[in-house]
């Protein structure tokens, strides 16, 4: 598996700990900091947010992961508002908000319906910054799996990644 | 999902905590936090648990993982203190003058500590054991000490354990502690 990290099983602490080296002694690294190859695999989990104003809602997405296209049947929308309740995505970004206000990397996990049926999920919304103090953008990753699922078959895998 | 408990990183820096991140998962802020500790970017990191109070509306707080440099410099100064007193203690156990060979089969035989409380028997018989069963020490008969000693002479009255030494008799003191005279002083050092 070709992921940042790889002794590490956990896909949010991964992508945190690529974050944490990229920022390095800054509070946040920038958004053209982040090289997809350096992530490898897991990019296929993530999204990037560029945010607008104050409503996170109009958010833009420029980058949604392969993984997370098996609950988006019309495919990546442009803003965060365009992406149904019934994909991860959504609930992966669901907390943008507490992101936001904490200012601080934040991962939340929890159960979803999905198209797929009850899912459990575990993600991570992480704070960038073009100049250092304001937050513009957000970096975001989840995997899941349904309940009941002896194995942890990742959703997003499951769905082509 | 359910935020009535949540767990905070923060790292210790310029003299204040600063949160570093937000999980709703102990485990996975307890692993970053062990991550950031290996990085040593900061001199501390602790979690913090946030439960929530319905009573209050508010969050109670406390610190379910914390580690500093100093925190593990003061676990390593405890073990070394700790193997300091077990070498001490089983070179007391021993009769004198086989500390040396004490400690190296203390050394040697991995739970030997533990028959310290025994005065050492378990050493002793190791040790044995190794010299062909040989008794390398024993103890001795009073009439066989006092033969094995050099003449009263040579030796001081501390030398003899549970003898007293006598009390100084005014004919024994030095003239200038007689009548509290003071003894003569170095002029260099009395300037």
């Amino acid at each position: 598996m070709n992921v940042y990290r790889p002794e590490e099983r956990r896909l949010v602490l991964r992508l945190l700990a690529y974050w944490d080296d990229l920022r390095g002694d800054r509070d946040y690294p920038r958004a053209d900091d982040i090289d997809a190859q350096t992530i490898g695999d897991d990019w296929a989990q993530c999204f990037l947010l560029r945010l607008a104003g104050d409503a996170v809602g109009d958010s833009r997405l420029l980058h949604v992961g392969d993984g997370f296209l098996g609950d988006l049947p019309d495919g990546a929308p442009d803003a965060l508002l365009q992406v149904p309740e019934t994909a991860l995505l959504h609930h992966a970004a669901g907390f943008a908000d507490q992101t936001l206000a904490k200012a601080v990397p934040v991962s939340l996990g929890g159960e979803a319906v999905l198209a797929d049926g009850r899912t459990l999920f575990r993600s991570i919304l992480l704070p960038l910054s073009n100049d250092g103090t304001t937050i513009d953008h957000l970096l975001g990753a989840a995997n899941g799996r349904p309940v009941g699922a002896d194995t942890t078959v990742d959703v997003g895998e499951r769905a082509g990644a | 999902m359910s935020t009535e408990l949540a767990y905070e990183l923060h790292s210790f820096s310029g003299g204040r905590w600063k949160i570093q991140g937000f999980f709703d998962d102990r485990d996975l802020a307890v692993s970053e936090a062990h991550r950031m500790e290996e990085a040593r970017r900061f001199p501390a990191v602790r979690v913090v648990e946030e439960r929530f109070d319905p009573e209050t509306g508010g969050y109670k707080s406390r610190t379910v993982y914390r580690s500093s440099a100093v925190d593990q410099h003061n676990e390593t100064a405890l073990k070394e203190r700790a193997d300091t007193r077990r070498e001490v203690e089983a070179t007391r156990s021993a009769p004198a003058g086989c500390g040396r060979q004490v400690r190296q089969a203390a050394e040697l035989e991995p739970g030997a500590d533990h028959d310290r409380r025994q005065g050492g028997a378990a050493v002793r018989a190791r040790f044995r054991r190794d010299l062909g069963d040989q008794p390398v020490w024993r103890r001795l008969e009073p009439w066989q000490a006092r033969a094995a000693r050099p003449p009263f002479a040579f030796y001081p009255v501390a030398f003899y354990p549970g003898v007293r030494a006598p009390r100084p008799s005014p004919r024994t003191l030095r003239p200038s502690r007689i009548g509290g005279q003071e003894p003569e002083r170095c002029p260099v050092n009395a300037a």
